[in-house]
């Protein structure tokens, strides 16, 4: 039986060639869509499940609670946690800091060195995670406070070679370099796990880098904290014993701040934006369900062309349902076979999507900046069994419901009244992919509107032209910030003075950070009233703000000529002047108790210091930190090094950064010369969305070939049916015009249709999406009549070829046939 | 065989009911050869579907084999179907995708009969027919005789105790008719099958034993030509 189903099914396919290779052309293409979107979707599920025990495994976070809102809560923790932890929860197998630093390391043989992100880590990291260990023993690689373990990466970096036990590695840590010896090798961190790592010391040398302050206070938070706990732990009980341990550790001074300690499970980190980012990656998982739509919606625009084949071809399907109900055939066994078949139709379009998701791998993998591979294994084969499944579930529905319920005696007679319902059904499916071609493309304009407008605003400060160095330099216990800036400062100088000559360099100046730094510095504090202020802190010299070009408001920017400046020279931005309440600023001070001298000197508008998602934040700048350090109640740092900012000249720009090379080369031997382009950092925030805007491109793309092929099909079908009309109103003397018109209104009236219902779909969907921008275009009417048009002219093309090429035939030959 | 009290079948239309059949009372004994006659539109095809189990009566009672037929369900009429009625049709209504091999062979798939027996039963058929040199032709590239020819064999194979058939000459010429006839005939009288044909020609319905004459979806005594 199955044979016999089996040549039927094949014999059809090959009867109407055009039909099948469109459809199976077109199934191919939605499959290997959503075969890639669906592999990177299980990527990024499963980051961080490939640890054996990753159910057992958490990141602590701890959350102080001040009242009135004065919430602090961090996945990062106080650097004791760790021994707190291991004292008061028994169930606590395994508890491992890490933390990482950006710093200097270089090989003894080497007098220049590299910039490296340099992690420390207990040696119970290696016993918890499942991170293999190529070389060295995993129970003693941390033996000695200075043995370092390499990823292979960084081992080939500094060697050559991954034969690195007992080597040297120099690695700076605060002043100087301390040798280190390499005691093991571990594999790469796997691309779906949100701990990496290069160059990996022990904990210890935590005694070097922190104050006594931060080692062994609670309210300073550093390292992320992991704890594997036991396999018989009760979360419940735990979650309590960790508010005892706090309640016993800050004894007395605990209802001030009611400091809870609390844990995320480890594989809940990358996709959980409501925690807040400690250390390791997170990705925003808004991103991943949109993906996951589209590639829903091309699947089901392909399972749509499929169906309105089968539903076209149904008349002679009809017929040999009749037959076969006469000849003792159940409905099942017809359900059975028209399944059976569109199972087969999905199984060759699966052997082709696999062919293309080969040959498009590489391209998706740079359009979603991933690196996918794509191999059988059990997981990508129940990838797969499932799209066979809905796919041949789908496609099937309506041969399989609704022609196996045909009646013989009315198919066998050819009674007409199955043709109705027939036709409104299609016309339904053709509504349903317009809709969905022209939502898609109205959203990839507007996306793409919204980028244009992310990377063309006047963000209120130069961003061309500025070429930023990196200045390898952390603040140490001696110089603190004050003594790193002064540094810096003098090494600009130094700078300057070596770069007169070079006509390319018109400025430099020197700031803690940049526009586009992730997390600037941020410090609250209360006034007399206990009102809370935010703001956040950039450390600049006096040339910065006039190399940023930043407009001022009231006031002016530092000189270098008077000397209060230097010292206690302050400049807010017009929004930290709306916090306070301040109609004219000038010659005032914060209004906190405890802050040294100062005074506000001039007030910038709100430049776009940050990414447009959010609000321009209250801003001071200052040269002197000492005069705000000393005010504040609390301070987040995210990067400590300093930066220079030079405004270099259009013209001959790779010459210009060689002079800069050569210079920073000959007044800092041996550090190394990292810099990027203002513009392209403040261009790589919206590198989510530059990745969204490409994918929905590519899916809407793929949308409207597919949609478009499907209409192609229609479109003759309509014509073979119509083609006597069509002789005989060329008879009567219509033009081929005429006709072309008489066609294509059919389908202009459905588009009509499929624009009105994608309209306020697509206006939702980008309302919604454009909610993550504090800045954002207002959505126009022309993205979605741009998509209709587009649609519309497409489709016009499509259809009008196959009535064209119906209108070429002679009338005679078409009226014969009657 | 076959038992009909009051059949009746009507299409209710705005508060007007036409009638297609008209209370019919007929009974079929086993091994009959039985000619409907009538003009066009008199119910003729309507009264065979009925018998077929294809179509169902408004009205009125239907017995095949002392069975009640509105008391059967879907499936035991598909049984029915399987072993007990065979149907040939004007149209032929052969599938077209699948040889006249394949096509004669399908019922046997539906009552799962083995590989090996359905081979042979098949090439029995072929045999009988003399239609071997073609089986593995498409229905469309037969003449309609020949189609038709299929049509029979295929009501046949599954060794049927009734066969329905719907002007089975209506599409062929005389020769192609007398040919199907003499068929219906000796199946009729060496292997007992019984025979209900629907026709318009006499020449036709000579060939059987009794002749049942419709009009207006009602049965009459005397041939309305
Ligand atoms: N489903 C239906 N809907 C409407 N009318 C029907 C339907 N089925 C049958 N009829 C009507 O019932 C009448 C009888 O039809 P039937 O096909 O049985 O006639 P017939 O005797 O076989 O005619 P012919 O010799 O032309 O084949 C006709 O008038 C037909 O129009
Ligand atoms: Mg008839």
């Amino acid at each position: 039986m199955i044979k016999n189903y089996l040549k039927i099914a094949f014999r059809n396919l090959f009867k109407s060639k055009t039909y099948s290779s469109i459809n199976i052309f077109g199934l191919s293409v939605g499959i290997a869509c959503s075969l890639l979107i669906l592999l990177y979707l299980t990527n990024e599920f499963s980051y961080d499940k490939f640890h054996e025990n990753s159910d057992r495994i958490y990141r602590a976070w701890v959350h102080e609670d001040y009242g009135d809102g004065d919430i602090y809560w961090n996945t990062t923790s106080p650097i004791r946690l760790k021994s707190s932890i291991e004292q008061h929860i028994p169930e606590a197998e395994l508890v491992a800091r890490r933390y990482i630093y950006n710093d200097r390391v270089k090989t003894s043989q080497s007098a220049e060195s590299f910039s490296e992100s340099i992690q420390l880590v207990d040696p119970e990291f290696f016993q918890m995670f499942d991170f293999e260990l190529l070389k060295g023993d995993p129970e003693a690689v941390f033996s000695q406070p200075t043995n370092l373990v390499l990823s292979e990466t960084a081992a080939k970096r500094y060697f050559g070679t991954t034969d690195v036990l007992e080597k040297t590695l120099l690695v700076k840590v605060m002043d100087d370099f301390m040798p280190f010896t390499v005691t093991g090798l571990i594999e790469d961190h796997p691309s779906n796990s949100s701990i990496t790592y290069q160059v990996l010391i022990p904990f210890e040398q935590a005694q070097k880098l922190f104050s006594e302050g931060a080692l062994n206070g609670w309210f300073s938070v550093s390292p992320e904290t992991y704890v594997q706990v036991s396999q018989s732990s009760d979360a419940e009980k735990t979650r309590a014993k960790l508010i005892d341990m706090m309640k016993l550790e800050l004894g007395e001074r605990w209802p001030q701040s009611n400091y809870t300690v609390g844990l995320q499970p480890v594989t809940d980190i990358h996709l959980n934006p409501n925690v807040p980012v400690g250390i390791a990656d997170v990705s925003d998982p808004t991103y991943l369900y949109i993906l996951a739509g589209i590639a829903l919606l091309v699947l089901l625009i392909a399972c749509v062309n499929f169906m309105t084949l089968s539903i076209s071809r149904s008349t002679s399907r009809a017929k040999e349902v009749g037959i076969r109900k006469t000849i003792g055939a159940e409905r099942t066994h017809l359900m059975y076979q028209f399944w059976g078949e569109a199972f087969l139709m999905t199984i060759l379009a699966l052997g082709v999507g696999i062919l293309f998701v080969e040959f498009m791998l590489p391209y998706f993998n740079q359009l979603s900046g991933t690196a996918l591979n794509f191999h059988l294994n059990t997981q990508t084969l129940s990838l797969m069994l499932a799209l066979i499944g809905f796919i041949s579930l789908v496609a099937g529905i309506y041969p399989a419901l609704i022609l196996s319920g045909f009646k013989p005696v009315e198919v066998l007679k050819g009674r007409a009244n199955i043709k109705s319902n027939r036709s409104l059904f299609r016309t339904g499916m053709v509504v349903f992919q317009f809709t969905l071609s022209i939502f898609l493309i109205a959203s990839t304009l507007i996306i793409n509107d919204q980028l244009d407008f992310l990377r063309s605003k006047d963000l209120g400060y130069q961003k061309e032209h500025i070429l930023v160095v990196q200045v390898d330099d952390n603040p140490t216990q001696e110089t603190g910030f004050t003594g790193m800036m002064e540094e810096a400062r003098q090494r600009t100088d130094l700078l300057r003075s070596q770069l007169a000559a070079v006509p390319g360099v018109k400025e430099l100046a020197v700031s803690l950070h940049t526009p586009a730094d992730q997390g600037w510095m941020n410090a609250d504090f209360r006034d007399t009233n206990d009102k809370q202020y935010q703001f956040n802190i950039n450390l600049v010299d006096p040339n910065y703000l006039g190399l940023m070009n930043l407009k001022f408001i009231r006031g002016r920017t530092f000189s270098e000529e008077i000397t209060s400046d230097l010292q206690q020279g302050m400049i807010i931005n017009q929004a930290f002047a709306d916090a306070l309440g301040l109609e004219d600023p000038l010659n005032q001070i914060l209004p906190g108790p405890d802050f040294q001298n100062h005074e506000i000197i001039g007030v910038t508008d709100n430049f776009n210091y940050a990414s447009l998602r959010t609000e321009v934040e209250p801003l001071a700048m200052v040269i002197n930190p000492v005069i705000i350090f000393s005010g504040i109640d609390n301070i987040g740092v995210a990067s400590t090094q300093p930066k220079i900012s030079l405004n270099i000249d259009t013209e001959n720009i790779p010459k210009t950064i060689e002079s800069i090379q050569q210079a920073w080369k000959s007044i800092s031997p041996g550090e190394p010369f990292n810099y990027y382009f203002l513009d392209q950092a403040v261009d790589r925030q919206y590198r989510q969305e530059e990745q969204l805007s490409r994918i929905v491109t590519f899916g809407s793309t793929l949308a409207i070939i597919i949609a478009c092929l499907g209409l192609f099909g229609l479109a003759s079908l309509m014509v073979v049916r119509r083609t006597k009309e069509i002789g005989v109103r060329k008879v009567l003397g219509a033009s081929s015009k005429g006709i072309i018109i008489l066609v294509n209104k059919e389908f202009t009236r459905l588009l009509v249709i499929a624009f009105a219902l994608a309209l306020p779909l697509a206006w939702y969907a980008m309302h919604s999406w454009l909610q993550n921008f504090a800045y954002s275009i207002n959505i126009g009417i022309t993205s979605f009549l741009i998509a209709g048009i587009i649609t519309l002219i497409v489709a016009w093309i499509t259809v009008g070829y196959q009535s064209f090429k119906a209108t070429i035939i002679n009338p005679v030959d078409s009226l014969k046939g009657e | 065989m076959i038992k009909l009290s009051g059949i009746s079948k009507y299409l209710d239309k705005k508060f007007q009911r036409t009638f297609i059949l008209r209370s019919i009372d007929l009974e079929i004994e086993q091994g009959e050869f039985v000619s409907i006659m009538g003009p066009s539109g008199a119910g003729k095809s309507t009264l065979l579907n009925i018998l077929g189990f294809l179509d169902e009566p408004n009205d009125g009672e239907y017995y095949f084999l002392d069975e009640p037929v509105h008391n059967l369900s879907e499936r035991q009429k598909s049984e029915y179907h399987k072993s007990h009625i065979g149907f040939v049709f004007q149209a032929y209504h052969l599938i077209d995708e699948l040889t006249v091999y394949e096509n004669i062979e399908m019922p046997l798939l539906y009552r799962k009969v083995k590989g090996k027996e359905r081979k042979s039963l098949v090439a029995d058929m072929l045999d009988k027919f003399n239609i071997v040199a073609k089986k593995d032709l498409f229905p469309n590239q037969l003449s309609g005789g020949q189609q038709q020819v299929v049509g029979v064999a295929r009501a046949l194979i599954g060794n049927p105790k009734l066969i329905l058939a719907d002007e089975p000459t209506g599409n062929l010429h005389s020769e192609q008719s007398e040919y199907i006839m003499q068929l219906f005939k000796q199946l009729n009288q060496e292997e007992g099958v019984t025979i209900i044909q629907v026709t318009h020609s006499d020449a036709m319905a000579a060939y059987g034993n009794r002749v049942i004459n419709l009009q207006d979806g009602a049965i009459v005594t005397k041939n309305p030509y």
